[in-house]
């Protein structure tokens, strides 16, 4: 059999398609089990984890795409596992796991779990993976204190332990764990998908070790790296070089009053390398708005990866020609004791946009028009009242994506932070002591464009329950997702409350007085009471006047858009047919058209355009 | 008694096998006729000279349902929800088929927004009614609806209120009140049609089965006008996602069962070969032009799943024969990426203008190609000797690949067969993990026109010993059509955990669903005796995927949850004892119990090397080697042949590399082994 070394080129380039493709399979089935054995939602609905598989330097060698908020992240946090507890303390059999954002992590429900692979006693390099256990005590319920002013509110924060040794469960650490999580047996449950799925990976390394032997696959594994980034560099020779800025804003850090935070990048191209300069961000927030480096480095990395060849194997020969400035101190690379929560799920899609909205100056057919860029972070928990014992849940929602140089923007889809799938109502409610009165896309939320942004969603629940403790984490309510090359911008989100009784919706502030009306912790929401949760549209691609007028009609039938928006927006005249149907004024439309474009070039020529 | 014939169209072909009483077997094939698919079974059923007075039971697997949701010709919709969830069509479940692409576009509905209406009525998740449906509800509907039928806009009409599964009074009503004013309207109720929770996956699924209610009603009548010329004594059956049979009045009811007709025959082909050849637990694996289907066969039987998806994102909730479809074919292209490396597929010369060697204008190296330049294939009899397969063609097209690779001709063909292989491999691997099984434990069962030209590299790649290609592998789902039972799969949700339910409950309810089973199956036609199998899906309380654990009516509840621990532990490595369980899914199975057909096949009794020539071609390795080549229909049972060797016939292509041998059994099966020497290396 082959070993790996004097190879053929021929059978080289063949084996690393083929070893490529098994390693991916590996980390795909690894993310099967741990979707098929765990008990949260978040985990089994949401598949809020990722797979992977490094060699012994700490080099990714392959992954499964389930989330890509993790896959710059899970490099840092294997990488300092790694360092910090030293190769030689690893052995066969032994579990290692971490959360600390401080130490690479993304946020503090985010858990990595590592194990060594061992060919023959020696070391290969581990099966990892990262995932989102909903619950980790601190002081909010689902771990999300979106009102937390330092780490230690945000939940229980673990170093590199090893949570099995010689393949039995280290006890000690369990019970210390399982104690200060509100639902243990939640956490119980999902911490034995996450390990048990790393038996799974391991399995077929061995298979490959046995084929290729250690070397050989060591060495396969450093080919594909550096394939990965041969590629890479070709794809970013094909980016115009030069510089490119461009801004987005928090609107409030859940703990402040009156003040917002600026996410400033600068990217440079030079050639066949680009740098991602975020200097001129704000100071850390007091709030739990902070990025850990490990969510500013996945951002930039999902960025890249969603702008360039989706056929280039991820693994860490894509990430070498990018670099990443991220001053410490700062909104996007938080220090101790910072608090970093909402970083990762509402911060991470903000910077993806501000990346695309920099790189579309160079590449405007690859990127999009802003997002909704949320994932409407909404925590609910407490005693249910059928079975008397503790809940938590981590509700999420899509929302309407960019349009883009060639197709309108999907509705209500999850952020480009994860690839989550929503709860279904009737699962939901089995669960849930709510009754959801409205699931529908919201009204009017895309932008225009000649390719529209894509609808958020409206949600409406009422609480059943006598009492339900709520968290949220929500942003981009005040002003919309940006359009792009001149399409609108996307409808702004909401979080209101109907009190039981009551006829107006009002918001979080007004009826808690809580700093922010959508980032807070542990409100405490009576029977009856009523949630609405918006999500935003996504920001249009494109002048209005430049969408062909048969798709205008379609969206107008559609209850996208009125005739009115029509005729003012898209400059399209509809009239009536016999049958009562709407059809397309050709005539009427070339003229509102002719106007328009006559408009746009006396404003250029103003300079105002 | 008479002959039971099977008709599978195909992408391609239309196929027809007869059996008769005295096993033996009569074969016709015909192209497709893809605009009128009625017009070739016709045709076929009249090249094969069997007079329809002669034919006992006939069984058609067909792929009308499926291709019209592929191609999106089905009715035009008018879909009813609860109200405040008329946009669950266009929301879906939010995720997106793959990560890191801008520029993918959400599964499309097969309803217009504009033409789904919420109806003022609310069921809540222990059945309960919190809003009860007036009647004023349902006369703004039927305004609704009169007002689309006044512009000619609706065909038919969908209805998915929320937790109907649990209490469907709503829908029935909805149901009593549409047939009363719009009698003419085809309806599907999504309580009817799939009583499972997941209000997306259930409002696709009745969505699905309206779409193509018109088009089967009429396939149906063409159906029965071509049978009129043959004097059929018998009904014709279609062939159900479930591998059981429906009469055609039923089908028409519940179109939404032969969505994945023409997928199930080759798997219950599949089975019915891997049992003679004395394998309970096979992968069958059907290779064709374009894709790959792979079915799993254990203790016997075949497999099913309840979600199943006719496109990414569009699922079809009802249980369906476990079968992946994968983009490796004959047709599949082998291209170079950006970065230098080799790919194959998925996309697909298909069969127009099909592999660069048809000479139908294809430039792009296939995986046929690949084989033909191998010395695999035999340009002159490639479907026996109907499409000539052009060799300069092939090496044109191979060679612009080599070119880039920096190679030569045959190592880049060899590369692209073990890519190909490779991928298959790949995706039974997954395939493997998510039912939880080993497939070093499993025997191969290869057909399809290619499938037994790759089958012995797949399996060695995937550690399986044995490889069973059946006689005429390329009419294996014509086959599985003509063999298939009558079959019955129910399903029903009905949520609840371990401690809360009686045994009694639980019975209770076993037998509601099988009464209405049966009923069903005698409807179909049932006269003998069938079997019945109750199973729970189960999980640990919190997990989001069951288990399918069989409930036996003598060891209870208790028994089947100790089953679910077992299976639990075996297959993912752990389980918990006190745990509580979830019991999520009553599954009721109802099977005819019939003697499978006794099969005279290659009986033909001739010396062993009789029709024997050379041919020289490459080996796995890519070592060039002299093939022995064989026409199956000469080769005698119990024959006894080692690799590397070439069998041909009409419909398919043996490849045996060199370290396999092939024995023929009993049943004109070739079996495939790893001779002793060579499984050590």
């Amino acid at each position: 059999m082959n070993t790996g070394k004097n190879l053929k080129p021929i059978v080289d380039s063949v084996t690393l398609t083929i070893v490529n493709n098994a390693m991916v399979s590996a980390c795909r089935e690894m993310g099967v089990a741990m979707m098929k054995t765990s008990y949260s939602s978040i985990f089994n609905e949401g598949l809020d984890f990722s797979c992977v598989i490094f060699d012994r330097d700490g080099e990714m060698v392959a992954c499964a795409e389930f989330c890509p908020a993790q896959i710059g992240a899970i490099l840092f946090t294997m990488q300092w596992t790694i360092a910090e507890m030293g190769l030689e303390n690893f052995g066969p059999g032994d579990v290692i796991m971490h959360n600390d954002p401080y130490r690479g992590g993304c946020h503090m429900p985010e858990h990595t779990v590592i194990k060594g692979i061992y060919h023959r006693g020696e070391l290969y390099g581990f099966v990892g993976n990262i995932a989102h256990l909903t619950e980790i005590g601190g002081k909010a319920v689902g771990g999300f204190a979106a009102d937390a002013k330092e780490v230690y509110q945000e939940g229980l924060r673990l170093p590199p332990v090893k949570i099995v040794r010689n393949g039995e469960l280290v006890e000690d650490i369990w019970k210390f764990l399982l104690l200060n999580h509100r639902t243990p047996r939640t956490s119980w449950g999902d911490l034995h998908a996450m390990i048990g799925s790393l038996a799974v990976a391991e399995k077929r390394l061995h298979r490959l070790l046995r084929r290729f032997g250690i070397d050989g696959l060591l060495d396969i594994g450093k080919r594909l790296i550096a394939y990965s980034e041969k590629r890479m560099r070709a794809e970013i020779s094909d980016i115009p070089d030069g510089e490119y800025s461009f801004h987005d804003w928090i609107e409030n850090d859940g703990v402040t009053p009156e003040k917002r935070y600026r996410i400033n990048s600068t990217v440079t191209v030079r050639e066949d390398e680009v740098v991602f300069d975020y200097t001129g961000t704000s100071e850390q927030a007091r709030g739990p708005c902070n990025c850990t480096y490990g969510v500013t480095a996945s951002a930039t990395y999902n960025a890249m990866l969603s702008i360039t060849d989706a056929t280039i194997p991820k693994n860490s020969g894509c990430y070498r020609p990018i670099q990443i400035v991220a001053p410490p101190g700062t909104l996007l690379n938080v220090e101790h004791p910072g608090p970093s929560v909402g970083g990762n799920s509402e911060v991470h899609e903000r910077i993806v946009d501000v990346l695309f909205a920099c790189l579309g100056q160079a590449v405007p057919e690859r990127v999009a028009a802003a997002s909704g860029g949320s994932s409407c972070n909404f925590l609910f928990g407490g005693i249910h009242p059928d079975t008397g014992h503790y809940y938590a849940n981590y509700h999420i929602d899509g929302c309407g994506w960019g349009g883009k140089a060639h197709s309108d923007g999907n509705h209500a889809q999850c952020p480009i932070n994860g690839n989550c799938r929503n709860t279904p109502i009737e699962i939901f409610e089995t669960r849930y002591p709510w009754l959801t009165l409205e699931y529908r896309l919201a009204e009017k939320s895309g932008g225009h464009g000649r390719h529209r942004g894509g609808f958020g969603s409206v949600r409406v629940l009422r609480n059943r329950a006598p009492e339900v403790t709520v968290s949220s984490f929500m942003d981009r309510h005040v002003t919309g997702a940006w359009g792009m090359d001149g399409g609108g911008e996307g409808a702004p989100g909401r979080l209101l409350i109907k009190k039981s009784g009551e006829e107006a919706w009002i918001s979080f502030s007004d009826a808690y007085g809580t700093v922010s009306p959508n980032k807070f912790a542990d409100i405490q929401i009576d029977r009856g009471d009523e949630v609405l949760i918006a999500s935003r549209g996504g920001g249009g691609f494109g002048p209005s006047c430049e969408r062909p007028p048969e798709e205008v009609l379609h969206d107008v039938v559609e209850g996208l858009t009125s005739v009115q928006e029509a005729r003012k927006v898209y400059r399209v005249a509809l009239t009536r047919r016999d049958n009562g149907s709407l059809g397309v004024d050709a005539a009427a439309t070339a003229r509102l058209r002719r106007t328009r474009a006559k408009a746009v070039r006396k404003g250029s020529e103003a300079g105002n355009g | 008694m008479g002959r039971i014939v099977g008709i599978d169209t195909g992408g391609t072909f239309t196929d027809l096998v007869a059996l008769a009483e005295d096993g033996t077997v009569h074969l016709a094939k015909e192209p497709s006729s893809p605009d009128r698919p009625a017009d070739a079974f016709a045709r076929v059923l009249e090249k094969s000279g069997i007079p329809g007075t002669d034919i006992e039971r006939l069984v058609h697997g067909t792929t009308v349902a499926a291709n019209a949701i592929i191609q999106r010709k089905g009715a035009r919709l008018l879909f009813v929800s609860t109200s405040g969830f008329e946009d669950i069509p266009f929301i879906q479940r939010i995720n997106r088929e793959r990560a890191y692409d801008l520029h993918w576009v959400k599964p499309e509905p097969l309803v217009l927004r504009s033409n789904c209406m919420g109806l003022k009525e609310r069921c809540g998740s222990r059945g309960e009614i919190i809003l009860p449906l007036e009647d004023s509800a349902l006369e703004d509907l039927g305004k609704f609806i009169g007002s689309r039928l006044e512009r000619d806009e609706i065909d038919a009409i969908s209805v998915c209120l929320l937790f109907s599964f649990l209490n469907p009074t709503h829908e029935i009503a909805v149901g009593a009140y549409l047939e009363k004013n719009f009698p003419r309207l085809l309806v599907s109720l999504s309580h009817q049609v799939a009583p499972v929770w997941r209000e997306y996956e259930r409002s696709s699924t009745v969505l699905a089965d309206a779409f193509v209610k018109p088009l089967l009603d009429r396939y149906c009548i063409d159906l029965v006008t071509a049978l009129e010329k043959v004097q059929l004594r018998c009904p014709c059956a279609l062939l159900k996602s479930n591998g059981g049979t429906s009469l055609p009045d039923n089908a028409r009811k519940r179109p939404v069962d032969l969505i994945f007709s023409g997928m199930a025959g080759g798997v219950v082909g599949g089975r019915y070969f891997a049992r003679r050849a004395g394998f309970q637990n096979a992968i069958t694996f059907d290779m064709g032009g374009t894709s790959c289907d792979v079915g799993i066969i254990i203790d016997g039987d075949q497999q099913f799943s309840t979600e199943f998806e006719i496109e990414w994102g569009l699922p079809v909730a009802i249980p369906t024969i476990e079968v992946r479809t994968l983009g490796a074919g004959g047709g599949s292209i082998a291209w170079i990426d950006k970065g230098g490396l080799l790919n194959v597929g998925p996309q697909s010369a298909g069969g127009d203008p099909g592999p660069a060697c048809y000479g139908a204008g294809g430039t792009a190296p296939t995986v046929t190609d690949a084989n033909l330049l191998l010395g695999r294939l035999n340009p002159l009899y490639f479907l026996g000797g109907e499409v000539p397969l052009d060799f300069d063609l092939a090496a044109v097209a191979m060679d612009g690949l080599a070119v880039d690779m920096g190679v030569s001709r045959i190592e880049a063909a060899i590369a692209v067969i073990d890519i190909a292989n490779e991928n298959m491999t790949n995706a039974i691997r997954i395939l493997s993990i998510e039912l939880g099984i080993e497939p070093c434990d499993f025997a191969l069962v290869a057909f399809g026109g290619a499938g037994p030209l790759h089958a012995a590299a797949v399996a060695r790649k995937l550690g399986i010993v044995n490889v069973v290609v059946p006689p005429h592998p390329g009419l294996c789902s014509a086959f599985g059509a003509a063999i298939s039972e009558l079959r019955v799969e129910k399903v029903q949700t009905f949520s609840t955990r371990h401690q809360n339910v009686s045994e009694e409950e639980i019975r209770n309810r076993f037998d509601a669903i099988s009464k209405e089973a049966e009923e069903e199956l005698r409807s179909e036609g049932l006269s003998g005796s069938f079997r019945c199998t109750l199973s729970i899906s189960m999980r640990y309380y919190q997990q989001n995927y069951e288990e399918d654990i069989e409930y036996r009516k003598r060891d209870g509840l208790e028994g089947a949850l100790s089953g679910f621990h077992e299976r639990h532990r075996r297959q993912y490595g752990y389980h918990f004892e006190d745990e509580t369980i979830e019991l999520v899914h009553f599954k009721v199975s109802l099977v005819e119990e019939k003697c499978s057909p006794d099969l005279r096949l290659n009986e033909k009794v001739a010396e062993p090397d009789s029709s024997l020539s050379r041919r020289s071609g490459y080996d796995v390795d890519g070592e060039s080697s002299d093939f022995f080549v064989y026409r199956r229909e000469a080769l005698a049972l119990a024959s006894h042949l080692s690799g590397p060797a070439i069998v041909e016939e009409v419909d398919s292509t043996t490849f045996l590399p060199s370290g396999f041998e092939l024995r023929i059994d009993g049943g004109g099966n070739f079996l495939l082994n790893e001779a002793p020497q060579s499984v050590t290396k």
